[in-house]
């Protein structure tokens, strides 16, 4: 255990030293991660003797780890997929992809076999391995850039989305290329336990089908009412265990089918992408995923083989280097068929000019299935890590050389292909407050992302097309899931004070430029509200009340005219008031200590007092209309 | 009988003299309508639908109110802006109020003396001669009923006998008689600049 302890200090110590580290010299994490790995990596070498551990071993089982990373994220990649956007996008992604993994593909078997004297498979597999991209590091960089959506950036996601989605047919052939037995290798592929292993090799791929149609029907038809039924318990934790175990249970089922997890997960991700748990389960899913993929990172840099680099740097340098020029080359001819001309749609040029974290899960895949020698792997391990490692340097590149001076030119371009679901407006709680807000919006065809953790709730807007979702609205991961960072108004509009103060507080912390309009339960909440600074605030009876005090005052004969303006007269000299006792409130209560209850006594006290106050404002007069002074002049 | 529809725009009506004592002095008839627009509207929410029906259904618009600042009172204009569309009150398709005829009768707390000259009532009500016109409504001249501020000064005399305050009531009276029997004609009122002028002179030609 005391090992355990050393190495996971050793591996988290380095992360947290060297990560922000990179990002301050905007390498992106990525680089940070791949750096500390080849520390720990370096570190191990030396300290495994020492506490009686083998470093190999280890790595090896820490890679097991890391690899549930990749399955983590290609859940969420799925998760951010939904197919009616796929379908929208559906061209840029064939002809931005489709052409760049296969041209590229294309090449570099072109240069195994004629430049290394391969043969034509193990060719063909290491131009399908190298032709993918890292999601992690390119989406990461888009994301911490905001280049999202930047034609750009655009057209790099979409020829991402296609590399993601080619790796489960490349998965599936990699073993029809094996020259070994497909025994052996179904074996190595599922690290154990598998029930097809006597299978026949032409059956696979029939196995694959079965399998992802298994994975269809139950994303498609158990996991929401499971869902239902987890979300009605109101137990956060069991939630993400939930989240966590779908994910588990279905890589499980695809390893014992022989398959690979991360197809399976991908599969599930899409399908339950329209499922109103889909924020949520981004959410819970997401930490573990960071966790996860930085040990993957940091696996790949501890696995940095020192020894090989210095026996073949001449070879690694220049498969590095061809790698790299070889996909800019190939993204450069992608681009100009898509018509990206301009120097700032460079960034597709360069944003997916590495291999890809799958390179490596494609590399031990291969291997195992005997395609080819472990030795070619290890090379090309190391290619891959290094060209990882060069890539936050183009985005550099690309920054301070190539953007910058060319920003001012045309900003305001947008894409074709709007894969940005976010509205302007998001919902923090649609109960009976909330709802009336976004009903109003809808009426006015305004589009309204809305937030709540009641689930029949949820289930009813849905019919009617609101786009909810559900979750705890004060979990901030699940409001940046709901776009946040692209949201110009946000209504807080939870039961809960204490929630709503929360949230309040937190988004007047970190995004001061959102506007906020936040309903107060009563004046206690309120005068917190002006204390946190906010301006737009709604104590959900005030408007009622006072309404139904003016019908009164009409039942009682009052002009209907002269009711309303003394219920808006009313209502100014209150909220003026309230301001004024926010002030005093907080003097008391940090002085005093004054119970809560008792203070919302002695606020009555203070709004009845106040009300003689308002009193003296002589209400009942609108001295525009008065004629008092003109009668009296009108007699001289 | 001609009906008659009264657009009453009063903000402080409870506070006043003239306008209470002349709509209290209105006949009860099926043939007249009170409209009282603030009370109606007091958030100001026009139902444009039933005001252009209740147009439909009278034969005379008149157009009740105090001078405020040589105009009317928000919600009449308001009322005006909604309620008289384009393709209902005017353009080509805009027939509803052709024919009818349309009226203002006024109240103001100065003294008649302060609507001359410049001040002209006639001359200060023409943006709703020219709206009147321009629905094809005949304009009448204006009833001016003035001298609030005077009458109200005198809060000690007894209102119920106060000949100044019975003498507008009658004419006003009158006026709305003669609306209801169509006795008044559009192209022999035009040389009055008030209905006020003319109601005297008839008065006068009925003793002759």
């Amino acid at each position: 255990m005391t090992e355990a302890f050393i190495i996971a200090s050793l591996f988290l110590g380095l992360a947290v030293l060297l990560v922000p580290l990179a990002s301050r010299l905007s390498l992106g994490s990525v680089l940070g991660y791949l750096i500390a790995g080849t520390l720990v990596g370096v570190i191990l070498t030396y300290l495994a003797p020492l506490i009686g551990v083998q470093s190999d071993h280890l790595l090896e089982q820490l890679n097991h780890a890391a690899e549930f990373g990749v399955v983590l994220m290609l859940f969420v990649i799925g998760l951010e997929i939904q197919p009616s956007q796929l379908w929208k996008m559906k061209s840029t992604i064939l002809s931005a992809g489709g052409l760049q993994v296969s041209l590229t593909a294309l090449l570099i078997m072109l240069i195994a076999v004629f430049g290394f004297a391969l043969n034509w498979q193990t060719g063909l597999v290491i131009g399908l391995t190298l032709a993918l991209s890292s999601t992690a590091i390119i989406m990461a960089t888009l994301k911490e850039k905001g280049w999202q959506n930047t034609i750009g950036g655009q057209a790099s996601f979409s020829a991402l989305l296609f590399q993601d989605i080619a790796v489960i047919p490349i998965i599936a052939v990699i073993p029809l290329l094996a020259m070994a037995t497909p025994h052996e290798a179904t074996e190595s592929l599922s690290h154990g336990i598998n029930i097809t292993s006597h299978l026949p090799s032409w059956l696979q791929p029939l196995v694959v089908i079965a399998a992802i149609v298994l994975v269809y029907i139950i994303s498609r038809h158990l996991i929401n009412p499971l869902f239902d039924y987890i979300a009605r318990a109101k137990q956060k934790e069991i939630f993400t265990t939930a989240a966590l175990g779908l994910v588990t249970s279905i890589a499980a089922m695809m390893s014992l089918f022989g398959l690979s997890p991360a197809l399976g997960v991908f599969v599930a991700g899409v399908i339950l992408s329209e499922s109103e748990y889909r924020h949520e389960l981004e959410a819970d899913i997401e930490p573990f995923k960071g966790l996860l993929l930085g040990v993957f990172f940091m696996t790949v840099g501890a696995a940095f083989n020192f020894a090989l680099f210095a026996a073949q740097y001449g070879l690694i340098l220049a498969l590095t280097v061809g790698l790299i020029v070889i996909k800019v080359l190939v993204l450069y001819v992608v681009g100009k068929i898509l018509k990206l001309q301009k120097l700032e749609h460079a960034l597709f040029f360069l944003a997916l000019a590495q291999g890809g974290e799958f390179a490596f899960v494609l590399l031990s895949l291969a291997v195992g299935n005997h395609v080819f020698e472990p030795a070619i792997a290890d090379t090309l391990r190391i290619v891959v890590a290094l060209s990882m490692a060069i890539t936050p340097l183009l985005f550099l590149f690309y920054e301070k050389a190539l953007l910058k001076p060319n920003l001012a030119s045309d900003k305001p371009e947008r894409p074709a292909d709007e894969i940005n679901e976010h509205n302007k407006v998001i919902i923090a709680g649609v109960g009976r407050f909330g709802q009336i807000v976004g009903r109003l919006l809808q009426f006015n065809h305004y589009g309204v992302t809305a937030l709540d953790n009641d689930p029949d709730m949820i289930d009813m807007l849905r019919k009617y097309n609101w786009k909810v979702f559900f979750g705890d609205a004060t979990r901030i991961d699940l409001l940046q899931a709901a776009g946040i960072d692209s949201a110009s108004a946000m209504v807080i509009a939870m039961d809960e004070p204490e929630k709503v103060l929360e949230l309040t507080a937190y988004l007047i912390k970190h995004y001061p430029e959102l506007t906020l309009f936040v309903r107060a339960r009563d004046r206690t909440t309120a005068f917190r509200l002006h204390h946190l600074g906010v301006k737009n605030i709604y104590r959900e009876t005030f408007e009622t009340s006072a309404t139904m005090g003016e019908h009164v005052l009409r039942h009682l004969g009052m002009r209907a005219y002269q009711a309303k303006r003394s219920k808006l007269r009313y209502q100014l000299a209150d909220e003026a008031l309230v301001e004024q006792l926010a002030v005093t409130f907080y003097q008391e209560d940090e002085n005093k200590h004054v119970l809560l209850a008792q203070q919302q006594l002695a606020n009555l006290a203070q709004v009845l007092d106040n009300d003689q106050h308002i009193k003296q404002y002589n209400l009942g007069n609108d001295s525009g209309w008065d004629e008092t002074s003109l009668i009296e002049d009108s007699d001289k | 009988m001609k009906k008659l529809l009264v657009l009453f725009a009063h903000p402080v009506f409870q506070t006043s003299l003239l306008n209470k004592s002349l709509l209290a002095s209105l006949p009860k008839s099926t043939h007249i309508t009170v409209h009282d627009l603030y009370e109606c509207y007091p958030n100001f929410m026009i139902d444009v639908e039933r005001e252009q029906a209740l147009l439909n259904s009278h034969d005379v618009v008149m157009f009740q109110h105090p001078m405020y600042w040589y105009s009317s009172p928000a919600i009449l204009k308001e009322w005006m802006d909604l309620v008289f569309e384009h393709g209902y009150a005017y353009g080509s398709n805009g027939t509803a109020l052709r024919g009818k005829s349309f009226i203002s009768a006024v109240t103001t707390g100065g003294d008649s003396s302060n609507f001359r000259g410049e001040a002209n009532m006639r001359e200060l009500l023409r943006p709703f001669e020219l709206t009147a016109k321009l629905c094809n409504m005949t304009y009448l001249p204006p009833l001016v009923t003035s001298g609030g501020l005077r009458l109200k000064a005198q809060v000690q005399v007894d209102l119920g006998n106060n000949q100044q305050l019975q003498q507008k009531i009658k004419t006003y009276q009158r006026l709305i008689d003669d609306l209801l029997h169509d006795r008044i004609t559009g192209d022999a009122s035009q040389q009055y600049s008030t209905m006020n002028e003319l109601l005297q002179s008839t008065l006068v030609n009925q003793n002759d």
